[in-house]
């Protein structure tokens, strides 16, 4: 097998289901609804046994039912385990009731129809919907009354039909020009949607060439046929998302491959086996390809890989145990949406994961790389891993124009995000539904300013930081978010580090930075580098109208006067503290300050309560006596008056 | 009554630069004068105009300190002294205005000393020495490597005669030079600030190309973005740019653009590497291989010489300065850089071309430019930008005498406290009726003048207050 090279982005879950594997005895159905794995043996004389995976460990249910004639051709429980239905017949479907997990045997509902089963679904806890060659229809079972009571019918000429549990869609092969048709059921409900657009009328596609899969909250028909001109095979992916849930044609997965495929979807990609060479090829529909008439030509992400050999541990006496290599992509495989792996001869359940850091070593390309890994739901910490290395590391001057690329692609959805977010905080108050306002659910990867700024901690103080971080700037500023306090303070650190005042001081005057008191501060606690810093500061400071803060400054520095000025102004007369400013003025020691904060206060005094002295509470009476010490004395020749 | 039958403006009488050490005994006076303006006069007078400012620079230092001595003010002349490295001196000298009248039937001379302004013409005079320094270096450092002093004298008067004799014809009319000549301010262009980060991130060619060390880029004759150069720096590199590249539009013989970008020629004229000619830099001849300019600036604390390499597209001009320590660079370089950036730079230019476009209509209707509007000047001291509707193409609209009170009354920018000097609010009325108004905040200037005869003080300060209110946009912080 293909291993050679040991990079593998596909692997099985470590943990398979093991169930007992086909043998003459036994019988094993797979219910991709629930993900439950029947092990009938004896058509479930001798035992039923139910896998299937729970929160933390796989649950089991056995149980024994006698085997009524005829072999099991389908059997699923319904969603709450409490009916299971089994058709033995092809124009019948028994209904066993339970009671905790083992079966009312005596209570067996069986419904008979006219027409030929094709196969059912459970689309409620008492409802299932029985797919025949003349139609649809919805039952609900009333298991009170053993009654078995239609709902809902869509009569059709059917062919036969796939079903996709997550979507609740049904697709049906017509009987009658071969068209396939979407149908949405749901409890009561049978909707038909536009047929699939094959291109050429009565084409015939086989049911073993479609699949039914979701990829980002979309169902998509994939549909795989042997390009006309080349002979490889290609899928058609229609998705389901036009008007009305009309499908379009709007991929094509280019496989470059014949053979036989089969195909899985994980992590909202498309995972192509190709049974002949042991490879699988993933393809991701949110990557840009080539756009021939609207409709998309994908090559898959990277060439083809084989999945990541799988080890089982065999149950053994020996203490080392037996550890048996599984044979990949084996004939024994049945594959099941969305990505479901069994090995009926081995016994074996899994699951297929993604191993997203694998993957991103095989992608060279740093801005196709982000796009896939912003669409992965684990892609985040691997992402910021990436760039990371991009700025540190791996940092080369050419790269800013890819890094300018990679940020204008995060931020788009940072910004969708932080859109989203503004819309539910505005929409609250006025609605009256609360219930109904909707959690924005958060895009699958989001890396905001706080997460940049980690990274750009990493890097502080290199030649090539401020450019990155004026490039991010830029690109916050394209998508309309603004810097918040620890970007902004990241940025001043560079930029004073760097002695770039002329930007700072642009920035500043553009807002371009987070005005707040704390940002201000920290500019003020930075000062001492170059005045502009101060000016800069004291800007943000009047802008945010924190006129207190100025003052404190101004009074430091000794302008006692200015500081008056901006009080009385900003505060009011009646509010500036007398005792703080004649104390500043005071520590100046110049007489003329003094002077003046002095009589300033008193003609307030006059204006305020009639009098020149100051109210006791003001506790000024230090100051006062300076002032009579050192103005009195000059002028006590002259008569004092009051 | 004395009929005034002419006026003189005031004139550069002449300029001169010296060193005393260079004069090590009696009979070698004439090693003092490294230059002398105008050339064609006895060496006898520039010895003894030398040594007469010695003896004056000499007298005053026992007053005060060693470089104080400013200015001194004769009858007919004004002599401005500034000594910008240590030894060396640098004296103006002007003729001062004078009005002949006829008084009885004879011409009488009358000096109007008082009405130059010291702090304007010490303000040029130090930009003389500013500019030699921009694209020369110190006095000091030509010829540093030359052991022998009298060999290196001889190389710094050349460089002095090769620059100055230039540069002095080039010198804006004296009698015309006003405040903002002293304040060494220029003016930034406002943009949007997406176009302003764009600008701004121009910068990231030295990432791309790391021998670039920084880079400044203007749009016609306004900085977009003037990267960590010292303000002082970026007005020598601004008047250069505006003297000898931008002037240059109206006859573009002395531009040679550098062959290989001439396919671009057809689409502007301007387009691509400029190579200028300049004084000292080669002859005027194209050799073909020219070297860059040289220029001295300091970016790092410490002034060093760079490359400078001009590049323009469409109206931006952008300067890209390369360390000159290392080798030249060549033409694949030259190519390379257009390459890369000449697109990106001819998009942003049609976008800063767009939003003043846009600017300029929804601008139209209040035109504050007109004569009777009052005039503002704002300047930073800390950028030395200035915003003004100061009319400076159109001379003698504001007296002269308004101008040299504003020249007064502002902050001299040379001492570099970490506090900026207290708020203050000033009103003076000049004798010919013109009001000025002048506030200073949290380094910033502000003058606004205002022309009407019968406004009390109450008017001019409501005046001042609604275009303070009116003209300060840029939302500083200013307490009203």
């Amino acid at each position: 097998m293909d291993s050679s090279n040991g990079i593998h982005y596909i692997e099985l879950s470590p943990n398979p289901i093991r169930f007992d594997a086909v043998s003459q005895l036994t019988n094993v159905f797979f219910d991709d609804s629930n993900k439950q794995i029947f092990a009938v043996r004896s058509g479930g004389a001798t035992g039923v046994v139910v896998k299937g995976p729970g929160p933390t460990e796989d649950t089991v249910i056995s149980f024994c039912m006698n085997d009524r004639g005829g072999s099991i051709r389908s059997i699923k429980f319904s969603p709450d385990n409490q009916i299971l239905a089994v058709q033995r017949k092809e124009n019948a479907v028994e209904f066993i009731c339970f009671q905790g997990d083992q079966p009312l045997l005596q209570d067996i509902i069986t419904h008979q129809v006219k027409t030929n089963i094709y196969g059912f679904v459970w689309v409620h806890s008492r409802e299932v919907a029985l797919i025949s060659n003349t139609g649809v229809e919805v039952f609900s079972i009333v298991p009170e009354k053993r009654q078995v009571r239609s709902v809902k019918s869509l009569s059709i000429g059917i062919k036969w039909f796939a079903w996709c549990c997550d979507a609740h869609v049904a697709l049906l092969c017509t009987s009658e020009g071969n068209a396939l048709i979407p149908v949405l059921v749901k409890q009561k409900v049978i909707t038909k949607l536009p047929k699939v657009d094959l291109g050429t009328p009565n084409r015939e596609v086989e049911e073993s060439k479609v699949t039914l899969g979701q990829v980002y909250g979309v169902l998509a028909v994939l549909i795989l046929q042997p390009n006309p001109l080349t002979f490889q095979m290609e899928v058609e992916v229609h998705l389901l998302n036009g008007p009305g849930l009309a499908p379009r044609k709007c991929h094509v997965l280019r496989l470059s491959l014949m053979g036989r495929f089969a195909i899985n979807t994980v992590d909202n990609l498309f995972v192509v086996h190709h049974q002949s060479t042991g490879t699988s090829l993933l393809f991701d529909i949110a990557l840009p390809g080539e756009v021939i008439n609207d409709v998309t030509y994908h090559a898959p992400i990277t060439p083809g890989r084989s999945i990541k050999p799988f080890a089982l541990k065999l149950p053994s006496l020996s203490p080392d145990g037996q550890i048996l290599q599984c044979e990949l992509y084996s004939t024994h495989w049945v594959l099941f949406q969305p990505n479901i792996v069994i090995d009926a001869k081995l016994g074996c359940m899994w699951y297929l994961n993604l191993c997203i850091e694998p993957l991103c070593q095989l992608i060279s390309d740093r801005i196709r790389l982000t796009e896939l890994l912003l669409q992965r739901s684990n892609g985040k910490p691997v992402l910021l891993k990436v760039l990371a290395q991009l700025m540190d590391d791996q940092y080369k001057g050419t790269l800013i124009p890819v890094l300018e690329t990679i940020f204008n692609r995060i931020n788009k959805i940072y910004a969708s995000w932080v859109q989203l977010e503004l819309q539910s905080q505005t929409a609250q108050p006025s609605n009256v539904k609360t219930s109904s306002v909707k959690q924005a659910t958060p895009p699958i990867v989001l890396i905001d300013q706080l997460d940049m700024v980690q990274i750009f901690q990493r890097i502080a103080h290199r030649s090539y930081t401020e450019a990155i971080l004026m490039m991010y700037l830029q690109s916050l500023n394209k998508f309309n978010i603004a810097a918040q306090e620890d970007l902004s303070k990241i940025i001043i650190t560079e930029l004073i580090h760097n002695r770039s005042f002329d930007t700072l001081r642009r920035l500043v005057s553009y807002s371009m930075l987070l005005e707040s008191k704390s940002v201000a501060c920290y500019l003020l606690a930075n000062s001492d580098v170059d005045t502009a810093i101060s000016q800069v500061a004291i800007d943000m400071l009047g802008r945010i109208q924190a006129h207190e803060i100025i003052i404190e400054v101004m009074l430091g520095q000794g302008k006692v006067i200015d500081a008056l000025r901006l009080a009385k102004n900003s505060l009011g007369l009646e509010k500036v503290p007398a005792r703080k400013f004649l104390e500043a003025a005071h520590k100046t020691k110049d007489d003329l300050i003094f002077h003046s904060v002095f009589r300033f206060f008193q003609m307030r005094n006059l204006k305020l309560y009639e009098t020149l002295s100051f109210p006791k509470t003001e506790q000024c009476t230090e100051f006062i006596q300076h002032y009579n010490n050192t103005f009195m004395t000059e002028s006590a020749i002259k008569p004092q008056t009051a | 009554m004395a009929k005034l039958l002419q006026r003189v403006e005031v004139n550069l009488r002449s300029f001169y630069v010296f060193n005393s050490s260079y004069c090590k005994r009696e009979g070698e006076e004439d090693k003092k004068v490294l230059f002398y303006h105008p050339n064609d006069i006895e060496l006898n007078t520039k010895i003894k105009d030398v040594g007469l400012s010695e003896a004056i620079i000499h007298f005053t230092g026992t007053f005060t300190s060693d470089d104080d001595c400013q200015a001194l003010h004769t009858q007919k002349t004004t002599q401005l002294f500034y000594q910008p490295e240590d030894k060396y001196w640098m004296v103006l000298v002007l003729n001062v205005p004078k009005e002949v009248r006829l008084k009885d039937g004879v011409e009488v001379a009358d000096y109007r000393g008082a009405e130059i302004c010291d702090r304007i013409y010490r303000a040029i005079l130090k930009q003389c020495y500013q500019m030699f320094r921009f694209l020369n270096g110190t006095f000091n450092c030509i010829g540093w490597e030359e052991q022998n002093l009298d060999q290196r004298r001889e190389l710094l008067c050349q460089k002095l005669q090769a620059f100055y004799d230039k540069y002095l014809t080039t010198l804006k009319d004296l009698a015309h030079c006003d405040i903002v000549d002293m304040l060494h301010s220029i003016q930034y262009m406002p943009l949007d600030k997406s176009l302003f980060l764009r600008a701004q991130n121009f910068r990231m060619l030295s990432e791309a190309f790391p021998s670039i060390k920084e880079t400044v880029m203007l749009y016609q004759e306004q900085i977009l973005c003037g990267g960590r150069l010292l303000p002082e720096d970026l007005y020598c590199l601004h008047s250069y740019i505006v003297k000898n590249v931008l002037k240059d539009d109206a006859n573009s013989s002395t531009i040679a653009v550098s062959p290989s970008l001439k396919r671009s020629i057809s689409e502007s004229p301007f387009d691509g590497f400029v190579r200028a000619q300049l004084a000292g830099e080669g002859d005027g001849q194209d050799t073909g291989e020219e070297s860059p300019l040289k220029i001295y600036i300091s970016l790092e604390k410490k002034l060093m010489p760079y490359y400078m390499l001009i590049y323009r597209a469409l109206n931006i001009t952008l300067c890209l300065f390369i360390d000159a320590e290392e080798p030249e660079p060549k033409q694949a370089f030259y190519d390379e850089l257009h390459a890369y950036m000449a697109s990106q730079l001819k998009a942003l230019a049609r976008d800063v071309a767009s939003e003043l476009a846009k600017e300029a209509a929804g601008a139209t209707g209040h035109d504050s430019s007109s004569e009777s509007a009052p005039k503002y000047l704002f300047i930073n001291e800390q950028s030395l930008q200035h915003h003004s509707n100061l009319p400076r193409l159109v001379p003698q609209t504001i007296p002269r005498n308004v101008m040299s009170i504003i020249a007064d009354l502002s902050h001299p920018f040379d001492k570099s406290g970490l506090d900026s000097s207290p708020a203050e609010e000033l009103q003076v009325k000049t004798t010919n009726d013109y009001w000025i108004v002048k506030r200073c905040c949290n380094f910033r200037q502000y003058y606004v003048i205002l022309c009407n005869s019968k406004a009390t003080l109450l008017d001019v300060t409501q005046e001042a207050r609604r275009i303070f209110e009116q003209e300060l946009t840029d939302d500083v912080f200013f307490d009203k």
